[in-house]
């Protein structure tokens, strides 16, 4: 517990001060990591309200890596399944 | 076998659930929610890009004693001679924006620009959007609009977002942007279409002549530059020309912007 606790500090500190694809290399990791790493999404959701811009992106959302964070997160715990690594 | 294939099963239903939950509420409420949670959050993280702000000048500072007493001279040498470069060229553009003033206020056209400094607290290296976020907010009278301006005449931005201690600026530069231009001190207009980073790209006919280091600039009754002509690429096979402008901000140096408070000419 102690651990995640840390990790979520960490990535926020990331999302503050670090470049954002640090961020995302970080919170990969985590959500590997830890089971059920749903602090990746809000990490995503973050990034967003944070730094983006209301509505203009390509897809017309402002949550842009609040998306990007929900498939990744889904095809990291897809991931977990598949490798022997995980009990 | 069984548990895994359970598991999957489980993570499966749970993100189609969330998807068909969340999609609906971010596609009719999506600026509502986005601007809610994005107030809350940077009312949470001002102090900290302060504190981040506070310990980057302070190690700044700290860095000079490991210098060599050797490269502080040399360094010192090479500024003082920039700084009399400067000052010499400083000496007649002061004298040319006197006249460009007095010229514009017996035609009255007066700009009346006021303008507030500002601290960056974050700037596109964190924000993957080509935003910058900075210290003055509505406590400082900043508005949605306002022009972002360093070093007095260069732009770079409009603001956003207003909070209480803090604003967004979106870059002109963000992808997707177009604004109207004129290159060559103002004989050509163009569109110039926003690439990321300070980078523009703007197209103009084969013939028209540009050269490298040509100024590009925004319409307006005070000079506002935009960036400078970086390269130009001409296919000898299209009656068009591609033209590179680069902002001549380096934004992962920038400390202080200014931003326009009430211009009644803001023209863009």
């Amino acid at each position: 517990m102690i651990k995640r606790i840390i990790a979520d500090i960490g990535i926020v500190l990331c999302i503050i001060y670090a470049p954002w694809w640090v961020t995302v290399i970080v919170g990969t990791f985590f959500a590997f990591y830890f089971n059920n790493y749903y602090e990746y999404i809000v990490a995503g959701v973050l990034i967003d309200v944070l730094y983006g811009n209301n509505g203009v992106s390509l897809i017309r959302t402002p949550f842009v890596f609040s998306i990007g964070s929900v498939a990744l997160y889904f095809l990291i715990q897809f991931l977990k399944t598949k490798m022997r690594v995980y009990p | 076998m069984n548990y895994r294939q359970n598991n999957t099963k489980r993570n499966i239903l749970i993100g189609t659930s969330l998807l068909v939950a969340v999609v609906p509420i971010f596609y009719f409420w999506s600026g509502a929610i986005y601007y809610g949670i994005s107030t809350a959050t940077h009312y949470i993280s001002d102090p900290l890009w302060k504190a981040g702000n506070r310990v980057t000048n302070t190690a700044s500072s700290y860095g000079v004693f490991f210098h060599s007493k050797g490269t502080l001279e040399e360094k010192n040498d090479e500024l003082e001679r920039e700084i009399q470069e400067l000052r010499l060229k400083l000496l007649s553009k002061d004298l040319l924006l006197q006249e460009n003033k007095e010229l514009k206020a017996t035609l009255g056209r007066v700009s009346g620009r006021e303008v507030t400094l500002a601290a960056v607290l974050a700037k596109p290296n964190n924000s993957p959007y080509d935003t910058l976020i900075i210290d003055a907010g509505k406590d400082k009278g900043i508005e949605e609009g306002d022009k972002v301006l360093v070093a007095g005449e260069i732009v770079i931005g409009t603001i956003q977002e207003v909070y209480a201690h803090s604003s967004k600026a979106e870059l002109y530069s963000s992808p997707g942007l177009i604004h109207n231009v004129t290159v060559r001190e103002g004989t050509i207009p163009a569109k110039a279409y926003g690439k990321g980073a300070g980078n523009f790209e703007i197209t103009l006919p084969r013939d028209v002549e540009v050269t490298l280091g040509d100024v590009v600039t925004i319409p307006d009754t005070d000079i506002i530059i935009l960036g400078n002509v970086l390269h130009i690429e001409k296919d000898p096979n299209s009656p068009f020309q591609t033209i590179l402008v680069k902002s001549p901000v380096n934004f992962s140096e920038l400390k202080w912007v200014e931003v326009v408070t009430s211009s009644p000419e803001n023209i863009n």
